[in-house]
């Protein structure tokens, strides 16, 4: 017996497009979309809603008690509370430098002095360390035996050696200058795609005008590399509001006292050093829409650029 | 000019200034995990910053003997690597779903999924704490699994279906004409050419997962099930007069991930000019 050649089957685009009027039900669709859905909403939303939920209550795990919103006026009374917010302030306030420092190295790059592939893997590798191996090191560098002190000695400036990180202005400087250290590789990359997508028709046009250096970088390159800009301030306020916990755990564990605590660090001492889940949830709530104003402010200021 | 490289000119050089003392900040971590680790701890005290005079391996074999090194190494393997699989293929099967399957409420859908990466995991943290503590599954390996895929996903899904957008719809067609379902064509087609893009996704997040010390710290407390970041996290607290034996656990636990890098780098390499021989 032959066999007979398969015939297109109708049917099976029959089967998984259904057409109820204009809502086109793909079955297959949704159950492909199933899975990952699911784990989102019971995992993020839901728990979303539960913290929430939980901060109008005082609570340690085990009693609660329904509290009016008393977290949040308590945290709103608290002078820690107003460190951590203005540490995150100051971070907020860096964020400029986040943004323009790889901005800068990468328009340096670009213009491709000598080993300038050498300097760009370079520049790269703080990128494979993880914020707990940085941390360590860097803490290591600005601690009293540490190497900064001993650098000191060693030129002679022995007389400033500190412990470092135990002066709260200056922990916090070293602990966000060792975040855009471990950062700035990954925006090099970033600014180096975006510059290499700029038409060459508009450098060329600027050379033939003789501008060059600093007033390329300002007048020509930076409209250019807009989206990018915006996307990586974007991305860096989100990264340093909540994704330094490791950097801040290993380095200075939120102190000397709260002066390196930011908010995403407050969370987790109130809720595992505390027992205050409660707190903890609040903060965690203020922190979401912190980060959404903030976010929301941005993209408006950008729409009004254009 | 009797320069090598060619190129130099002397404008160059306050740039070259500045690159050559980032580079020095780039580069020092590295020697200083490696030159620290073979010192013993009273040589670090007279010697912190240079090259070891008494090569020792003291330090390294302390850092095994006196933390569960391997065992951790261990978990985080585990960890990361079911997260992994987990991730890749929701993540396909989403952005699969999205870019070649049309089906009602996908836009609202997709942005609900997006909007999630807007959310600092802080947030979530005590309700997730509390609901895996009701279930019995803190010090277990899923939970912390279970977590690391929710939060993986969306960016996994926007990825993939960035990817299928770009594959043209005629492959669609051709193997809807001849019979296929949407579910072999994912599994026959659509899945083997997205390995590039699913090597890239797996390798981001293996960094990204593998450094997590907060979840892994909360959900995986007990010494037995701790990740290596935690160990690591914990060994500079609790040792903090002994820097040759912490920074050789340090330097221990980077390894993994600076061989991912490496490896990273390469297949990036093969994939591009792979890619321009077509």
């Amino acid at each position: 017996m032959l066999a007979t050649p398969k015939v297109p089957t109708e049917p099976n685009l029959r089967l998984h497009r259904k057409f109820l009027g204009k809502y086109n039900i793909n079955i297959t669709g949704m159950l492909f979309v199933l899975p990952g859905f699911a784990l989102i909403v019971g995992l993020i939303f839901i728990p979303i809603a539960k913290a929430i939920y939980y901060s109008f209550f005082e609570w340690n795990g085990s009693t609660a008690s329904f509290n009016h919103g008393n977290n949040y006026i308590a945290l709103f009374n608290s002078n820690v509370f107003h460190t951590v917010l203005s540490n995150n302030l100051i971070l907020l306030l860096t964020i400029p430098l986040w943004v323009l420092i790889p901005l800068i190295v990468a328009f340096l790059l670009y213009l491709e002095p000598p080993g300038w592939k050498v300097f760009r893997a370079l520049f790269f590798l703080p990128t494979a360390l993880s914020w707990v191996i940085i941390g360590i090191v860097w803490q290591f560098f600005f601690a009293y035996q540490g190497s900064l002190n001993a650098i000191l000695r060693s030129v002679g400036l022995g007389f400033l050696q500190k412990d470092w990180l135990t002066y709260p202005g200056l922990a916090l400087a070293f602990l966000i200058g060792t975040a855009i250290w471990a950062w700035f590789g990954t925006g090099v990359i970033i600014f180096s795609v975006g510059l290499s997508t700029m038409p060459s028709e508009i450098l060329e046009a600027a050379k033939i005008e003789g501008c060059r250096g600093f007033r390329l970088l300002w007048h020509i390159v930076i409209p250019s590399l807009r989206r990018f800009i915006e996307f990586y301030t974007i991305y860096s306020l989100i990264m340093a509001f909540t994704q330094m916990f490791g950097l801040i755990y290993v380095m200075t564990q939120g102190g000397p006292g709260y002066y390196t605590t930011t908010g995403e660090y407050y969370v987790y001492v109130q809720a595992f050093q505390n027992g205050d889940f409660g707190t903890a949830s609040a903060i965690g709530v203020l922190l979401f829409v912190i980060i959404l104003v903030v976010s929301i402010v941005q993209i408006r200021l950008n729409k009004g650029v254009d | 000019m009797g320069f090598a490289l060619g190129k130099f000119k002397w404008r160059h050089t306050p740039t070259l200034i500045l690159f050559a003392f980032i580079s020095l900040t780039c580069l020092y971590p590295f020697y200083f995990m490696l030159a620290s680790s073979f010192k013993s701890n009273n040589e670090y005290t007279v010697n912190p910053l240079g090259v070891p005079r008494h090569f020792t391996l003291f330090s390294l074999r302390e850092v095994f003997q006196q933390t569960n090194m391997l065992g951790s190494l261990g978990n985080s393997i585990i960890v990361v690597c079911g997260s992994l699989v987990f991730i890749l293929l929701l993540s396909s099967m989403a952005g699969y779903a999205f870019a070649k399957l049309k089906f009602w409420g996908a836009n609202q859908v997709l942005i609900l999924i997006l909007s999630t990466m807007m959310v600092p995991i802080q947030i979530v943290i005590v309700p997730l704490y509390v609901d895996m503590a009701n279930l019995g599954m803190v010090n277990n390996h899923w939970s912390v699994i279970l977590i690391y895929t929710a939060i993986s996903i969306p960016f996994g899904a926007f990825l993939m279906r960035s990817f299928y957008s770009n594959i043209p719809s005629d492959i669609m067609e051709a193997a809807l004409v001849d019979g296929l379902s949407y579910v072999r064509i994912f599994y026959r087609i659509m899945l083997p050419i997205s390995v590039p893009a699913l090597v890239t996704l797996g390798v981001l997040d293996f960094i990204n997962l593998w450094n997590d010390l907060l979840i892994s710290m909360i959900f995986l407390q007990d010494p037995v099930t701790r990740t290596v970041t935690v160990v690591t996290a914990t060994l500079a607290g609790r040792h903090l007069t002994d820097y040759p034996m912490v920074i050789s656990g340090v330097f221990i636990a980077t390894i993994p991930e600076v061989l991912v890098f490496l490896i990273f780098q390469r297949f990036l390499i093969k994939g591009v000019t792979a890619g321009i021989s077509k």
